[in-house]
């Protein structure tokens, strides 16, 4: 009984091993996650750079005096950098915001570069946080997804590869599947727990969650009387959505499935970038998606260990 | 010895994201299909002891796991939508609309913000609802700043009121409203 028990134990941790630290991945999801994240952070920048007083300014639309009661006081924001700043060298609010600001877009272009990778990634990290925190009224989905990101580039080797770094310090090979293991973990979470909790509310099998999401006054304008008269194809896209993340799973680790999943995931995002009006978010999850599936993997030799982690 | 730590590492993570999303999901079932508006069993458990909370926040918010990931789950909200009409010193109208932003994204960040209107309705505890009070104050006030012949607002919050039955006419509900004047033109009257 207990060598059936010790065997089987062994076995789990034999399967656990292989499948966490089996050295069969290259490099290319790790930088591609680099690059396409310092991209999408530096366009984001740029695109909400003539709203940034309104959203975290101090006399902005919430006042910041306002946001802060519901900031615990362990975390840092924009507005407490603002204060220090302004205590420490004088500056204006106009003249800190503008400099952190600056310091977030270099430490994006270097991250994007690959020049001091991880530090480059921490600053970026706390910035974004900080800025985050501020703005906590205004945020959505693809801020939690950047500041997560942006801790696994500080934690992955994502620097070790197409990097300015690798240029001057000449990194030795390392062992890349652990952290895509955790990408790919992650993502499945992401999705089963999205279309599980779809599966409870009524409005995904009827179709009128969809509709509702493409008629948001203020966003989105869409013709409701011309939506109405085609409601069955809401019905069959709400099901195809809750099958399509609730199956992500699955079929995305089957070896047979996965572009096919992958493709289908990519183009729901892109609908959603385009109906949605989210085109951060689309363009983040796809990121995503593509970094921990869509590369293929090395083929292994018999000898091939799990050594160099 | 790297191995256990990255072990110990991931275990830590993804307990952390599932939590996350078991606290979510139980209130999401609690308001959905129970028609409660309760922390939850899980929330419960987290909050009894300070020091596992703090930690257990504090990582949440600085690796962005804090989020529950059923997006427009379990059912889209019906969108709230803020009309704000904006009168000068002497009465006049000037204008009724939304609060403007030059970014689309802006746009959709303000109009997700609104959605915390909706709690403040289903939402009994008056520390909240003043909370709400003191935000939408702070909007208006921001409208004034911006529009200086501006000294009187109405805000009224509205939803877009769109269900199964009503998917050919929609119509806006008022959630309330709320009126605001300036200290000058209190004075003048």
């Amino acid at each position: 009984m207990n060598i059936l028990v010790l065997n089987l134990l062994q076995k789990i941790r034999n399967t656990i091993n292989n499948y966490l630290f089996e050295d069969k991945h290259l490099g290319t999801p790790l930088f591609t996650l680099r690059i396409g994240l310092g991209i999408i952070v530096l366009l984001q920048l740029i695109h909400l750079m003539p709203d940034a007083f309104t959203l975290i300014g101090k006399n902005g639309m919430i006042h910041q005096d306002i946001a802060n009661i519901q900031l615990p006081q362990n975390m840092i924001s924009s507005d407490k950098l603002v204060d220090f700043l302004s205590y420490r060298f004088h500056f204006s609010e106009f003249e800190s915001l503008y400099l952190l600001g600056w310091i977030y877009c270099i430490s994006a272009l270097f991250l994007i570069v690959g020049l001091f990778t991880r530090f480059s990634a921490t600053v970026c990290w706390l910035l974004h946080l900080a800025f985050v925190n501020s703005g906590h009224f205004f945020t959505y989905g693809v801020d939690y997804f950047i500041t997560m990101l942006l801790f696994y580039c500080i934690i992955f080797p994502v620097g070790y590869e197409f990097s300015v770094d690798n240029y001057l310090f000449r990194y030795r090979h390392t062992n890349y599947t652990p952290y895509i293991r955790v990408l790919q973990i992650h993502l499945c979470i992401v999705y089963f727990v999205s279309g599980l909790a779809k599966t409870i509310g009524i409005n995904w099998w009827n179709g009128v969650s969809i509709l509702k999401a493409l008629c948001r006054p203020g966003i989105s304008s869409f013709h409701i009387q011309t939506f109405s008269k085609f409601s069955g194809i809401f019905v069959l896209i709400g099901v195809a959505t809750i099958i399509l993340e609730l199956l992500y799973v699955v079929f995305v680790n089957y070896g047979r499935t996965r572009k096919l999943w992958l493709f289908l995931t990519c183009v729901m995002h892109i609908v959603i970038a385009f109906c949605l009006q989210l085109p951060f978010f689309a363009a983040v999850m796809i990121l995503m998606n593509v970094c921990a599936f869509y590369f293929p993997t090395r083929i292994l030799n018999s000898n091939s260990q799990n050594d160099n982690f | 010895m790297k191995k256990i730590l990255f072990i110990s590492f991931l275990s830590v993570h993804l307990f952390v994201i599932l939590y996350n999303n078991i606290i979510v999901e139980e209130q999401a079932i609690n308001k959905c299909l129970l028609n409660k508006l309760e922390d939850g069993i899980a929330l419960n458990a987290l909050h009894k002891s300070s020091v596992t909370t703090k930690l257990f926040t504090a990582y949440s918010k600085y690796t962005g796991t804090e989020t529950g990931y059923g997006f427009y789950a379990p059912n889209v909200s019906s969108p709230v939508v803020l009309m704000l009409t904006k009168f000068d010193v002497n009465g006049r109208l000037i204008s009724v609309e939304s609060p403007a932003f030059s970014s689309r994204d802006a746009m959709v960040r303000f109009n997700t913000s609104l959605d915390l209107f909706l709690d403040k309705v289903q939402n009994r505890d008056s520390k909240y609802n003043k909370y709400m009070n003191l935000v939408l104050r702070s909007i208006v006030m921001w409208t004034m700043q911006n529009d200086t012949n501006c000294k009187k607002v109405f805000a009224d919050i509205l939803i877009y009121d769109l269900n199964k039955n009503s998917i050919a006419k929609p119509s806006y509900l008022k959630l309330g409203h709320y009126e605001y004047t300036s200290i000058e033109s209190l004075a003048k009257n």
